[in-house]
């Protein structure tokens, strides 16, 4: 069984510890290429920098990092039919590598994200002294006040809350929970990884370029005046917005096809319903916000004059926060989860109105991208103001649905009150206030009145520090044992509960109330009159700072130290605790099969036995199950069309940019003779690409090749035409229509490339004697990827040129 | 048993909670000066009304689970007890839609009636208007009917006066007058004052009105919330971005007309 375990290579070589090479070599590739810019493009300001080299040069020290900390072994050479030379690291030393167990980038998440959380954290304190007196006195200007702010908040929403639950415990536990041995995409999932540290240094790097002053929203036109520390913003953002895409992809498409047998949709666990529906808003919006971020970019490199006065400001706030509410969900809904996976264990009792409450995740995911218009009431039409209210104050029905569950269950249960049963309870109670609080924002009289004051800011950190940080500890101490094999301390982990709880609450109700007397968001000094209650927030939020750094000591004390756990102390009856604590690396000595529902109680029949003869019997006799070769063949097609159907998303933000800005551009002459020339060439590619993946099941190796060198010379055509389309200039530069022309151009030309290199990797491969029938999938997928990309650019191109 | 103390424990804390907001703490919203902004004061309070038990209705069922099982409740809960099934949670839903439907009639679309209705241009044929312009950092304000470009205190200060119980129509423009040339000169601000319970954002290449009417005379010197504030992050220079404003009677205004019409004939000949 078990044949795609990864074994261990026999041949070892040794090499640098990979995390000290991916700074050698992101250094080395900066440096270079910086340089190289610097020099051919100098000007700008400063003699060795200009904003054009650090962008091109860090996106160098991107690729130099993530090949260093392993892709070129596990990635690269493999794609050009290379045996990787090393095998994957052992003991403690694969949790600085590139791991392909989804339980040690798991822990590797949790690890990078408590690390951003003390990070951003330790900036919050500053901010919060800064907030004790009226006057500046701590930050050196506001500008540096108003960098602290982006900086945390940055590092907080895209390293912290929308990666702790889902890159963190999604990894660890997903899979677990739905009795799978690994993932889909366990190397996808390794690289992804390494993206968090990289866009958190970024981020935090930020300030040296200069110090931006949007905060975490970029807000334009203030984005392209900014000094150029927000360069750092983009890029670390679109870094770590990555490394979310890549785990949304491999979460979803494990969940889909790697449950264990008789894990029928109804009786998937609560945690695993709430990341399948947030992974999939991931999958939609992340796309949507990365284009976004270019844009800003290279309006801010080139200009291209989209969201100032001459084009449309209000356009990047509408992007911003089209994923921006969204995401918010992406950091609740595995909290609401999670109050639902924790309290049935903790009450022992069997979980109420379940349906109700999967539904009112499944809804929350649906209204998500229907409310997102709240945070622009103070700039909208009133016409749109009726429908935006009623959305948004009716997506607490279902948002109520997950407090229906947990109240219900814990009516007059024998609730056994553990840590992690404690701090959940504390999460929905602060919840709900955050959530009642959003009640008041959702009706535009008194939002005009407390938008953009701190009353919003405390009612951000109720949902997030509140709900989903309380949620993200209590499942800390609740999965502890199964990472672990150790408890902690039963009463400083309430004793600590208490604190940060009293703290947390302290702090952020005097928030509100500071926000209600009229002091804005974004100050490093405010009215006089505002002081003593800043002053009891800056206490209570030390007081707070103080009690999570507590608990990190008390996790780390307990997972080293901690008395030892049985394999299953809370009596859970979900699929994670059937196995030992600390799983083996392939999860399950046998495959459980899943016969009842987890979340009943009250009945002595398990839901879910790992017995061998049965699983033995369903594998004769039903289709392929999980962790099948043919299964995860399937999956692996699945999600890479998956992945091609998101590569569109950029496509449409661009068009949907160009009918929004009609108003604001002349179309004018683009070369016609040029677009049809690429489009001749991108066609004969194509054609010639179809007829290899035609040839393949013919097993003809040398016409396969052939062909394939063929579209590649063809593509090369195709690649030095769209530069010609670049150089030529027919469309004015500077303009907001020039813009979205060059950009859309912009982005083929990188598809086209990213194409041409894995098209070449084939035809390497073949060259060294792989043979395409045995093993098509690598073909299939180049050629699939050409297809699709090219087709795209046909059409954009197409629209361009004609339309 | 258990539900009805429950019942009775929530019923009681609602009605004091009640109670207590609305005679210790109903200014929450702080002292709100304009239509607009009483309007947003009554919306809050309304809102809070609805929300105290609902609010304690969640919170006294967690802090009810929380509480040791009485040692004279012999009957055992069977795992699968809910609060009586499927009643509980059919009452849930019609009971939280319900609140939903509620508040979103009243007060939001009841009070967007009243506000749409302000700004039909029927209704502003004798606004005074006040042309605000939001430089990167400044609130310049002028009075075109008064054909005053720019009203500053004796400080020299931008100063903002208003007649009270006066119908106001404020344009809003980010623009620096001093670079009338440059599209990328300025950046997105939000015209606030506190005490008049409404902001709306100054966004460059667009001219917003926004229509209030101050309902008692007031002033910076004695109310800190009577002050214009920059409500959307514009740079280092936000946090200063204010102005102090003046709520006046008629007769006080025409002389503070007359003065800064004065003022302006100085400067001119200078
Ligand atoms: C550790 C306790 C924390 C404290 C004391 C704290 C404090 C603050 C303060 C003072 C601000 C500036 C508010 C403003 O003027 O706009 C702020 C902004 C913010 N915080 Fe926190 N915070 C904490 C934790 C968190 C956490 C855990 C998150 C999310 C995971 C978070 C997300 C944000 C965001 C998104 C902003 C907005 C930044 C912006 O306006 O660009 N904070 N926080
Ligand atoms: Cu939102
Ligand atoms: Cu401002």
């Amino acid at each position: 069984m078990a044949q795609h375990v990864l074994q261990p290579s026999s041949r070892k070589v040794q090499v640098m510890p990979p995390v000290l090479r991916g700074f050698l070599w992101a250094g080395v590739g900066f440096l270079a290429v910086n340089a190289l810019v610097a020099t051919l493009w100098p000007g700008f300001g400063h003699p060795w920098t200009t904003e054009v080299s650090l962008t091109l040069g860090w996106t160098a020290a991107l690729a130099g990092w993530l090949l260093g900390v392993g892709a070129y072994e596990e990635v690269v050479l493999p794609l050009f039919g290379i045996r990787a030379p090393i095998g994957e690291a052992t003991g403690w030393r694969r949790y600085f590598g590139f791991a392909t167990d989804h339980k040690v980038v798991g822990i590797q998440y949790l690890t990078c994200s408590a690390a951003a959380f003390l990070l951003a954290g330790m900036i919050a304190m500053a901010m919060r002294l800064e907030l004790t007196s009226p006057t500046l006195f701590f930050f050196r200007g506001s500008g540096q006040y108003l960098a602290a702010v982006g900086v945390h908040g940055t590092i907080m929403m895209f390293a912290v809350a929308t990666v702790a639950l889902v890159g963190g415990f999604g990894n660890y536990c997903v899979p677990l929970m739905i009795g799978a041995q690994t993932t889909v995409f366990p190397r996808l999932s390794a690289l992804g990884l390494w993206l968090i540290p990289a866009g958190v240094l970024t981020v935090a790097m930020s300030p040296l370029l200069g110090y931006w002053t949007t905060g975490w929203r970029g807000y334009e036109p203030l984005g392209s005046q900014d000094p150029g520390g927000i360069l750092f913003y983009y890029l670390g953002v679109l870094a770590m917005a990555w490394s979310s895409t890549l785990v949304s992809l491999n979460l979803v498409t494990t969940i889909v096809f790697c449950r264990a047998p008789g894990l029928t949709w109804p009786r998937l666990p609560m945690y695993v319903w709430g990341i399948l529906t947030i992974t999939l808003l991931n999958l939609l919006w992340l796309p949507e916000i990365q284009i976004t971020f270019i844009l800003e970019l290279l309006d801010r490199l080139v200009p291209l004059n989209l969201f100032n006065a001459a084009g449309q400001p209000l356009a990047q706030l509408e992007l911003f926060w089209l994923f921006g509410h969204p995401e918010v969900y992406v950091i609740v809904v595995p909290a609401f989860a999670l109050w639902n996976e924790i309290i049935p264990v903790m009450a022992q009792k069997t979980l109420y109105a379940r349906s109700w409450a999967i539904l009112g995740l499944i809804v929350v995911m649906l209204l998500s991208g229907l409310v997102w218009a709240h945070h622009l009431f103070t700039n909208m039409r009133n016409a749109e103001m009726i429908p935006f209210s009623f959305l948004t104050e009716m997506i607490s029905v279902p948002t109520g649905f997950g407090f229906l569950a947990a109240l219900g269950t814990l009516w007059r249960s024998r609730y056994r009150l553990t840590t992690p049963a404690l701090l959940v309870l504390m999460s929905l109670f602060n919840f709900l206030i955050g959530g009642m609080s959003g009640v008041y924002l959702a009706d535009p009289p008194v939002d005009l009145q407390v938008h953009n004051t701190m009353f919003v800011v405390a009612h951000f950190h109720y949902t997030i520090i509140g709900g989903m940080i309380f949620a993200w500890i209590a499942a800390c101490y609740y999965w502890l044992p199964k990472m672990s094999g150790h408890l902690y301390n039963e009463l400083w982990g309430k004793l600590l509960a208490l604190w940060i709880f009293l703290s947390f609450n302290v702090a952020y109700s005097a928030m509100f109330l500071v926000g209600l007397e009229g002091m804005n968001r974004w100050v490093a000094a405010y009215p006089p009159y505002l002081q003593s209650l800043n002053g009891i927030i800056s206490v209570a939020a030390w007081a707070l700072g103080a009690g999570f750094l507590l608990h990190a000591a008390h996790i780390v004390w307990a997972w080293r130290k901690g008395p030892p756990a049985p394999d299953n102390p809370w009596n859970g009856r979900t699929l994670e605790w059937l196995t030992t604590s600390p799983p083996p690396p392939c999860n399950f000595a046998a495959v459980p099969v899943v016969t009842g529902n987890f979340y009943v109680y009250g009945t002595d029949v398990p839901p879910a036995a790992t017995h061998w003869d049965r699983f033995q019997q369903q594998r004769e006799t039903q289709h392929p199950v999980s962790g099948s070769a043919p299964r995860l063949q399937a999956a692996t097609r699945w999600g890479f069309r998956l992945f091609l159907a998101i590569q569109l998303i950029p496509f449409i933000v661009l068009l949907a940019l160009r009918y929004e800005l009609m108003g604001a551009y002349v179309a004018s002459q683009v070369n016609q003779r040029l677009g049809m020339g690429e489009d001749f060439f991108m066609l004969c590619s194509l054609v010639s690409l179809w007829r290899a993946l035609a040839a393949l099941p013919r097993q003809a190796s040398a016409s396969i090749n052939r062909r394939l060198h063929c579209s590649l010379g063809l593509g090369i055509l195709y690649l030095a035409l769209l530069t010609c389309d670049g150089i030529h200039r027919a469309v004015p530069v500077g303009t907001p229509y020039g813009g979205l022309f060059y950009t859309t151009l912009g982005i083929s030309f990188g598809y086209t490339v990213i194409g041409l290199f894995v098209l070449t990797a084939t035809v390497v491969r073949i060259r060294r004697g792989a043979i395409p029938g045995h093993d098509p999938w690598p073909i299939q997928a180049a050629i699939w990827y050409w297809l699709f990309q090219g087709a795209v650019a046909m059409a954009t191109n197409l629209d361009f040129h004609w339309l | 048993m258990d539900f009805a103390i429950f019942g009775v424990v929530w019923l009681g804390a609602s009605a004091l909670a009640e109670w207590g907001w609305l005679h210790i703490c109903r200014q929450s919203l702080g002292c709100l000066i304009s239509n607009e902004g009483i309007l947003a004061y009554h919306a809050f309070n309304f809102v809070t009304i609805v929300l105290l038990p609902i609010f304690l209705f969640v919170s006294g069922l967690i802090v009810f689970a929380l509480l040791p099982r009485r040692a004279g409740d012999e009957r055992p809960p069977h795992p699968c007890e809910c609060p009586s099934r499927p009643t509980f949670a059919s009452c849930w839903s019609v009971g939280t839609i319900a609140a939903n439907l509620l508040l979103w009639l009243h007060p939001t679309v009841f009070d967007m009636q009243k506000i749409f209705a302000a700004q039909l241009p029927a209704n502003n044929r004798h606004d005074l208007v006040i042309d605000v312009t939001a430089r990167q950092w400044e609130w310049i304000f002028s009075y075109p009917q008064y054909h005053l470009r720019q009203t500053v205190n004796a400080a020299g200060l931008d100063e903002l006066v208003i007649p009270v119980r006066r119908p106001v129509d404020f344009r809003l423009r980010s623009a620096d007058p001093f670079h009338p040339y440059d599209i990328e000169a300025d950046v997105i601000h939000s015209f606030w004052i506190p005490a008049f319970g409404i902001k709306e954002d100054v966004i460059p290449g667009e001219t917003r009105n926004e229509y209030v009417m101050a309902t008692q005379t007031a002033s910076y010197r004695t109310n800190p919330e009577v002050r214009v504030q920059c409500a959307e992050v514009c740079g280092p220079g936000h946090p200063w971005m204010e102005a102090p404003v003046r709520i006046v009677t008629a007769r006080q205004f025409r002389a503070w007309i007359h003065r800064q019409q004065r003022w302006q004939r100085s400067r001119a000949s200078r």
